[in-house]
């Protein structure tokens, strides 16, 4: 279906260097990475701390500008949007962050919360429809009672709830793209599911795209149809989510998956998890060449330091960037 | 089965009745209420529950750790035949890391920022064994280190220089200094990535076979628990809800509380399904029901959930739960 749709996203060979001070080389967060975005589809970013997720979706919410690359919205280059465009533009693509508590303003409450948009955008006609809009938005996030929901301060609310208001807040404005960066992370176990589930109900009911950034594999599986795995700023691999979870290529992905705890691991403990080199994990620059796996790769060749693979395709949908699967390897 | 038994039959730590309340003003919260359970040797028990359940609280009060205002207002921690709420300073302070040793959750922050690790193993050491010289000192550090999967040449070096996985296993390495029988772990991995929570975990696994002691995780991830432990007790609004081994706790589950639980954690591997979580929010432990703690959110709740508070049930020799229904 989402095949031979047009993405909503399309993004080619994005690259973002971050300066450093002093250093003639700037760090390069982001290199080469290409994917697209559907509607009504969560993409999974996965990665460890630093793998460069959170900052594809800080440029794509345009708080950090591209070094390279090609940004395509609806068929349209965003990096040079300004003003009106801008604001047009955030109305479509929204993001949530992983703390809850630091994106709401304490002194204000949950209606102010979901006024501010709705104004701001003019999604209501006057003030009038302000109340009956807000208590509607908070029902069907399942903050209820609305009414009193809707009269308290981010601080009488759990991590949960906020996290609702921050998902409230991009239903008001009705966004198309939701960049959601470790929503459930901060939040209790118990809460996580629920949070989940809402953004799940968002994806299917209102037809909104979901980038899910995450280092929880397991949630991925659960939320997200298809997943892209990061490591130091590259895509090395993606594709469908169950493909990349029971049929993973590349050493790195196939190292992230044996690493996630499973009871239904308990009793193939024999089998010892992690074949990996070393520990110690590259910082990527401007000069840098290879493959950024290389040093703990256990089945790095000569070429894999010289140039990074190029793409794989696996099958229809599941592609790596990985020498072992060019047809050139072995 | 056979080595489970053993492991019943030695009894390390036993928690009695244990109750700690925190002063708030003029009131008393109650964040760890009669709780029992036991820890033998060589086992493995996992504490789960969600934030605010008093599972940190628990793990203070075995150590009596505590400070104002936490106050343990009754129960009894026997370790080896001994009540260590009833020991002195001079009793307790000998009891603490060379008996039992606690790992805490931001092991980063534990770490003195300004001291070399190396004086920060032998100062642990050198209070426990006066007699010990300074070679001796050294080689042990040096060994510390590398049981826990550090080059011991980085001996000398400060916190900052060590990743976070590291700073962990330097925790660990503290932690298992002076030989204790019992480590008590608060969300040893809760900080780090995957890959590196992985390796510490295995390593632990090692040291255990290697060593024989115990371990009291603690943590909110049941798919970690899982894995490694050999009993899981599940606490909320601090009470034990159900304890029983981690094969019943998580496909077998009885309370609601730990039905829910289970239920709120996607699984990577197995069959994938539509998952539920609990409802509703965690108590607030300044108005306590008359009833059960978990009946406003619990999905089987009946008339009599509402009017008292259930006992814990034996279902077996090895599994408990506190629900009227199991009743």
């Amino acid at each position: 279906m989402s095949s031979e749709s047009k993405p909503i996203f399309s993004v080619k060979k994005l690259v973002k260097d971050f300066p450093t001070a002093g250093g003639p080389n700037s760090i390069r967060a982001l290199n080469d990475v290409s994917f697209e975005l559907f509607s009504g589809e969560a993409m999974a970013v996965v990665g460890e701390s630093g793998s460069g997720k959170s900052t594809i979706a800080r440029v794509l919410s345009l708080l950090h500008d591209k070094s390279a690359g090609d940004l395509n919205f609806k068929e349209t280059e965003i990096s040079g949007f300004s003003g009106e465009e801008i604001k047009r533009y955030r109305q479509q693509v929204q993001m949530i962050f992983q703390d809850p508590y630091g994106s709401l303003n304490p002194v204000h409450t949950i209606y102010h919360h979901l006024a501010r948009p709705l104004l701001i955008h003019k999604k209501v006609k006057s003030k009038k429809e302000l109340p009956d809009k807000i208590h509607a938005l908070l029902e069907e996030v399942g903050l209820t009672p609305a009414v009193e929901t809707a009269k308290k301060f981010p601080f009488e609310l759990s991590g949960g709830q906020r996290q609702r208001v921050c998902i409230a807040k991009t239903l008001a404005i009705g966004a198309d793209v939701v960049l959601a960066d470790e929503p459930t992370s901060a939040l209790d176990v118990s809460i996580r599911l629920g949070v989940l589930n809402l953004m799940q109900k968002m994806k299917r009911e209102h037809n909104v795209a979901f980038m899910y950034i995450t280092h929880d594999l397991a949630t991925a599986r659960y939320f997200a149809e298809r997943t892209a795995v990061m490591y130091v700023g590259h895509m090395v691999e993606w594709g469908e989510t169950e493909d990349i979870i029971q049929d993973p290529q590349h050493p790195y992905t196939q190292l992230l998956i044996s690493a996630v705890p499973s009871p239904l691991k308990r009793h193939q403990k024999e089998e010892k998890s992690l074949h990996v080199k070393n520990k110690d994990i590259p910082t990527w620059t401007a000069s840098s060449v290879g493959c950024p796996f290389v040093g703990r790769c256990i089945h790095a060749m000569d070429k894999c330091s010289q140039s990074m693979p190029e793409i794989t395709k696996i099958s229809e949908k599941h592609f790596v960037r990985c020498f072992l699967h060019d047809g050139s390897g072995q | 089965m056979s080595e489970q038994s053993v492991k019943q039959s030695q009894p390390l730590m036993d928690i009695r009745g244990l109750s700690v309340e925190y002063l708030v003003g003029d009131r008393r919260l109650r964040a760890v209420d009669n709780v029992s359970f036991t820890i033998n040797k060589g086992e493995t028990v996992g504490l789960a529950g969600e934030s605010g359940c008093g599972k940190s609280t628990l793990a203070f009060a075995l150590t009596k750790l505590q400070k104002p205002p936490a106050l343990i207002v009754e129960g009894e921690v026997i370790f080896d035949g001994k009540d260590v709420l009833a020991f002195d300073e001079e009793e307790l302070r000998r009891f603490r890391w060379k008996e039992t040793s606690v790992v805490f959750q931001s092991a980063m922050n534990c770490l003195n920022p300004v001291i070399s690790i190396n004086q920060q193993i032998c100062d642990v050491l050198r209070v426990h064994n006066p007699a010990m010289n300074r070679g001796e000192l050294q080689d042990r550090a040096r060994e510390l280190l590398r049981i826990v999967g550090i080059h011991p040449d980085r001996l000398n070096q400060y916190p900052h220089q060590f990743s976070g996985g590291m700073r962990q296993r330097a925790v660990l390495a503290i932690s298992l200094a002076l030989k204790p029988q019992l480590i008590i772990m608060d969300e040893p991995t809760t900080a780090l990535d995957v890959v590196v929570e992985r390796e510490i975990m295995d390593q632990l696994s090692e040291l255990k076979e290697q060593f024989g002691f115990s371990i009291l995780l603690i943590s909110h991830d049941l798919s970690l628990m899982g894995e490694i432990t050999d009993r899981i007790a599940v606490m909320y609004a601090g009470k034990l809800v159900e304890i029983a081994p981690t094969e019943d706790v998580l496909f077998r589950p009885q309370h609601p509380y730990t039905k829910g639980l289970v239920n709120s954690f996607p699984d990577l591997l197995g069959e994938k399904k539509e998952l539920t979580g609990i409802a509703g929010n965690p108590m607030n432990l300044f108005n306590p029901p008359a009833g059960c703690y978990f009946e406003e959110r619990c999905p089987e709740s009946t008339e009599q959930c509402k009017k008292s508070d259930p006992t814990l049930i034996t279902l077996n020799s090895q599994h408990k739960a506190k629900c009227h229904l199991l009743s």
